[in-house]
């Protein structure tokens, strides 16, 4: 490895937190906008919404506090996927290896909780293999960064 | 052509592959393609089977998601005969046949759910492979850093050696992608027993695999002909993606336009899948000789090249 010159992958991975990133803030809105809907469904007495009428019931009943636990997790992870971003692109020990690991552990908590804490699947409840798919992104952070990328972080 | 040099420049391509950066974004681009799959598989199957359980809570959850998969495979049998079929010849009753036996060996006697995840696999996967493999040599003939391992190693050691590693990588993350896919099907479906699950598995993992080999071996002679990334990407996809286009194409007014398929796999790969060895390893011995072809071209380009 020669000093200084960051690796091609780490630079992706600095994109890709950027991208995703990016996404989770959207999520985070898209989160935020649900808790509204919750609220405007308790009152609201029109019929033909029994879908709607679902999500709302399950959010009732997995409790607020899961709802803000989810949303204080994914505020979190996506600042810290942001930050780390930036870290990975300067190299730095403490911006990039170790946001970049809080990130990972932060973001696999996040795909665990309605997996675990959430019975009904209409609000993402119960493990299915979209929660695969949610985990490969962090899973691969916390490998890379701590064996191919390890020594990649001298700033 | 050295041996141990051919082996340890495989070794550290496959290694290496994740730092570089496009490795990451294949492996990333892979398993999320695989898994998207999955899901969109197993998906309807787990809603299915919810729904019928929230208006029957007593009845057994492994019947119900039995009945629920032998209604699938009734609906699905038609829709795989058709997509195995070789005839377009709606007359052509020994050809409709045998796609019905085909697709009956697909749905009912192998795990319904893991066969069609595999053709779809089988039908997307070589667009990937173009992400994966477009640059074995063509970052580094265009930025001159292959004149520095010239000094201790020769060019068909270099050749053969990353060819080799790129191999390795998409085998690691096929079976990667298989294991994960075939334990949550396990898990979740226990209708199929494991040792059916993994062995039907092995064998489409291999099939992927092996389909891989002809063109990783187009794009090692794309990315040995051009000294640009980005162009070498270009080039890859548009041929694996334009052989299909065109065939099609073509066969609205021309039928020998559809034979313009078996320039590439795409004409037979699925024959990897059939229940008769025979045609799997007619199939298997096409895609070797591709393979072959392309890989000579490659190295005949690469060995005679200036770098």
């Amino acid at each position: 490895m020669s000093e200084g010159k960051r690796p091609g992958g780490l630079t992706a991975l600095a994109v890709l937190n950027f991208v995703f990133g990016g996404f989770g803030v959207l999520a985070l809105l898209a989160l935020v906008a649900l808790m509204a809907f919750i609220g405007v469904m308790a009152d609201s007495g029109e019929e033909g919404q029994e879908a709607a009428r679902e999500v709302a019931k399950a959010w009732e009943e997995a409790g607020l506090g899961v709802f803000y636990a989810m949303i204080a997790v994914s505020a979190i992870s996506t600042i810290l996927q942001i930050a780390s971003g930036v870290g990975y692109l300067k190299q730095k020990k403490f911006l990039g290896r170790t946001l970049g690991n809080a990130y990972a552990v932060t973001a696999v908590i996040g795909s665990l909780i309605p997996a675990l804490m959430l019975a009904s699947p209409e609000v993402g409840g119960g493990f299915q293999i979209g929660t695969l798919v949610g985990l490969i992104y962090p899973i691969l952070t916390l490998i890379l960064l701590n064996t191919t990328f390890k020594h990649d972080f001298i700033n | 052509m050295n041996r141990r040099q051919t082996l340890l420049i495989a070794k550290y391509s496959t290694r290496y592959s994740v730092r570089g950066g496009i490795g990451l974004i294949f492996l990333l681009l892979s398993l999320t393609f695989g898994l998207v799959v999955a899901h969109t598989m197993l998906q309807p199957v787990e809603m299915a089977v919810k729904e019928i359980t929230k208006d029957n809570p007593e009845a057994d959850k492994q019947e119900i998601t039995e009945l629920v998969l032998d209604e699938m495979v009734t609906f699905a049998k038609p829709v795989v005969s058709w997509m195995v079929s070789d005839s377009n010849d709606a007359d052509d009753v020994d050809a409709k046949r045998s796609a019905d036996d085909w697709a009956g060996y697909l749905l009912e006697e192998q795990p319904a759910v893991l066969s069609a995840i595999f053709l779809i696999l089988l039908f997307g996967w070589p667009f990937l492979i173009a992400f994966g493999a477009f640059d074995i040599y063509a970052g580094d003939i265009g930025s001159r850093q292959l004149r520095y391992q010239l000094l201790r190693v020769d060019r068909g050691s270099i050749f053969m050696g990353r060819l080799l590693g790129i191999l390795t990588t998409f085998a690691l993350v096929l079976m990667l992608l298989g294991l994960t896919v075939v334990v949550y099907m396990g898990a979740k479906l226990p209708m199929y027993t494991w040792g059916s699950l993994f062995s039907w598995a092995a064998q489409g993992v291999a099939a992927i695999l092996w389909v891989s080999l002809p063109y990783v071996a187009l794009c090692a002679w794309v990315s040995a002909s051009f000294g640009s990334s980005f162009g070498s990407l270009t080039i890859c996809s548009l041929i694996i993606g334009g052989v299909p286009l065109f065939a099609t194409i073509g066969k609205l007014t021309h039928d020998a336009a559809g034979y313009l398929l078996y320039v590439l796999p795409w004409g037979f790969q699925t024959k990897l899948l059939h229940h008769d060895w025979s045609q799997v390893a007619l199939a298997g011995g096409l895609c070797l000789g591709q393979a072959a072809l392309f890989t000579w071209l490659g190295y005949r380009k690469f060995t005679r090249r200036d770098l």
